[in-house]
């Protein structure tokens, strides 16, 4: 098997094998060290509020939630505009709300700034602290064991990195190698990455979403039926489409990248009053 | 006769109140616009919201145009026996009207003329609808602001001939009898008696409001009292199944519980918003 003209005395073949074999098993470990991550023990009986299910999808999800309690309680018009001053009672709307409306009451941002999540880093942090704390949203933590979970698929890069250098050094064919240890990197990259939600984040969104299917913006949610506080849901669950319904200005000034998982469109069917003949005796719905 | 429909408080289905209707947890029955239900490949679809509901589910046209001289056109009478397919209906309903003539689409249901001639029309429309559905239909007075010239019968005797012809079941709109009624100056209670009572299968109950001096059948007002009163006039001979119509400018869910109350209670019948009145607060 010592091959004396050969890189460390293996012969390319050998090698390539051997170094084929101990990365699928570094990948395989990897992969099983991970989910072996401890994310805390999710919060039973958890009751999502607007912001905190936007939050679920995205920090603009959790704004966009927030300016539409805001424009539900009539405490900022459909360009932003403040329209009263902030009561007790509107303490029940949450610490966060409060503070996009006080960002905005600054002056120092408008509706739909791009920026405005980003002024709001410390409020938003602090709403990732508690859904991470609830087992819902990832945290440092997990990010951090997730990277540490990776170490066999480094340990077998570096090794192969090595041999590449060695190789070219000696003037001997890389090729085949370095494509594995390429595709090994990127695997890394891979096994890695920490998504926003953890499996109990994404099966709450699931189940908030299909219990709050009334409130996607296909069914075209009644504002004045519901009120606010749950059109702020449909906000967080479904995207703006609901609250462009009866505020379309509104709904594209605040509709910050609001990106994610939505269910846009006022499709669906028609109302009463709708299809080929239409509705009503003379002059309304007499039907 | 059995009830095709239980006598009971049902409401219109509607998408922008569907999260409100699934509260109701002592509902009999529901309708839903025919015409709302989208064409699959394989009958029509329904609404996962509308299907959970478990309540019987009356699919109710807007645009078959019963009373068209031009005759029914076939694909209709497919969509609503695929939507009664579909809901596993106990039975249709459609309009007392005509919605197009001569190609042009009218947007609003119009008043037949209570003619012979007419009569012989709707009878015939009616009767080909009937071959063609699962389940019986029940057809649906409707509110009018004037009345044609050549009218040869009252309501209550034009609905009767037609319902002795045709063996149809009626829907009953005890607020068109009201807005009908008031807008002519007669008594409601007395119009609401000259109806064939005995073939309702169900009623809508419906708000309105006046303007210009007429009062309009809109389905987007609070039901008023007069209408509420026909159905306490009716209570004591074990009145039908009572449905709200309501088709925009919803109210907050408790004045819209505010008003199945009031038809209950009008008709004699159980509320039906115990549970979801409880759910609010």
């Amino acid at each position: 098997m010592y091959n004396e003209s050969a890189t460390w005395g293996i012969s390319s073949e050998t090698f390539l094998v051997i170094y084929v074999t101990a990365a699928l098993v570094a990948v395989g470990l990897a992969v099983f060290l991970r989910s072996r991550g401890t994310a805390p023990a999710p919060t039973a009986g958890i009751r999502l509020d607007p912001v905190q299910a936007g939050m679920l999808t995205s920090d603009d999800r959790a704004v966009a939630a927030s300016l539409t309690l805001l424009r539900g309680a009539d405490l900022i018009s459909a360009d932003g505009t403040i329209l009263r001053g902030w009561g007790v009672a509107d303490n029940a709307l949450g610490s966060f709300t409060r503070a996009v409306y006080d960002e905005l009451s600054s002056g120092r941002s408008a509706l739909g700034n791009l920026r405005l999540p980003g002024r709001l880093q410390a409020p938003l942090d602090h709403l990732r602290a508690t859904l991470v704390a609830q087992g819902l949203l990832t945290g440092p933590e997990q990010k951090a064991w997730n990277r540490r979970a990776t170490l066999p698929i480094l340990v077998v890069v570096a090794i192969g990195v090595a041999r590449l250098l060695a190789g070219f050094a000696g003037g001997k064919p890389i090729g085949f190698l370095l494509v594995a240890v390429v595709l090994l990197s990127a695997s890394r990259e891979l096994v890695r990455r920490t998504g926003r939600r953890t499996p109990q984040g994404t099966a709450e969104l699931t189940r908030l979403r299909r219990t709050h299917s009334y409130l996607a913006p296909r069914m075209r949610p009644s504002l004045t039926a519901y009120g606010p506080t749950p059109i702020a849901l449909s906000t967080a669950l479904f995207g703006m489409g609901a609250v462009g319904l009866f505020s379309p200005g509104f709904a594209s000034a605040a509709g910050i990248s609001d990106s994610g998982n939505g269910d846009g469109g006022s499709s669906g069917g028609d109302s009463s009053c709708g299809g080929g003949g239409g509705c009503g005796g003379s002059g309304g719905c007499g039907g | 006769m059995t009830a095709l429909i239980e006598p009971g408080v049902g409401i219109g289905w509607r998408p922008e109140i569907c999260g409100i209707i699934d509260r109701l947890d002592g509902l009999r029955f529901c309708e839903v616009i025919a015409e709302s239900l989208p064409v699959r490949r394989r009958g029509v679809g329904v609404p996962d919201e509308l299907r959970s509901l478990g309540v019987p589910v009356v699919p109710h046209g807007i645009s078959l145009s019963l009373g068209g001289a031009d005759g029914v056109e076939q694909h209709r009478i497919d969509h609503l026996a695929r939507c009664a397919d579909a809901l596993g209906a106990p039975l249709v309903s459609e309009h007392v009207a005509f919605v197009r003539a001569g190609g042009l689409e009218a947007g609003h249901l119009l008043p037949v003329p209570r003619s012979a001639e007419a009569l012989d029309v709707l009878v015939r429309n009616v009767r080909r609808t009937q071959e063609c559905l699962p389940v019986p239909l029940a057809v649906e007075n409707i509110a009018a602001l004037f009345d044609w010239p050549d009218d040869e019968y009252s309501e209550g005797e034009f609905l009767a001939e037609l319902v002795e012809r045709t063996g149809v079941h009626l829907l009953l709109d005890v607020a068109n009898v009201y807005a009908n009624a008031r807008n002519r100056g007669r008594d409601a209670g007395q119009e609401l008696r000259r109806l064939p009572l005995e073939r309702v299968a169900y009623c809508h109950v419906a708000g309105g409001s006046e303007r210009d001096g007429a009062y309009h059948d809109t389905h987007t007002d609070p039901v008023p009292d007069g209408v509420l009163d026909l159905v306490r006039q009716w209570a004591p001979e074990g009145p039908p199944a009572m449905m709200l119509e309501r088709d925009g400018n919803y109210p907050p869910a408790r004045e819209l519980f505010d008003e199945l109350d009031a038809i209950a209670d009008a008709a004699g019948f159980d509320r039906v918003t115990g549970g979801a009145v409880s759910s609010l607060s």
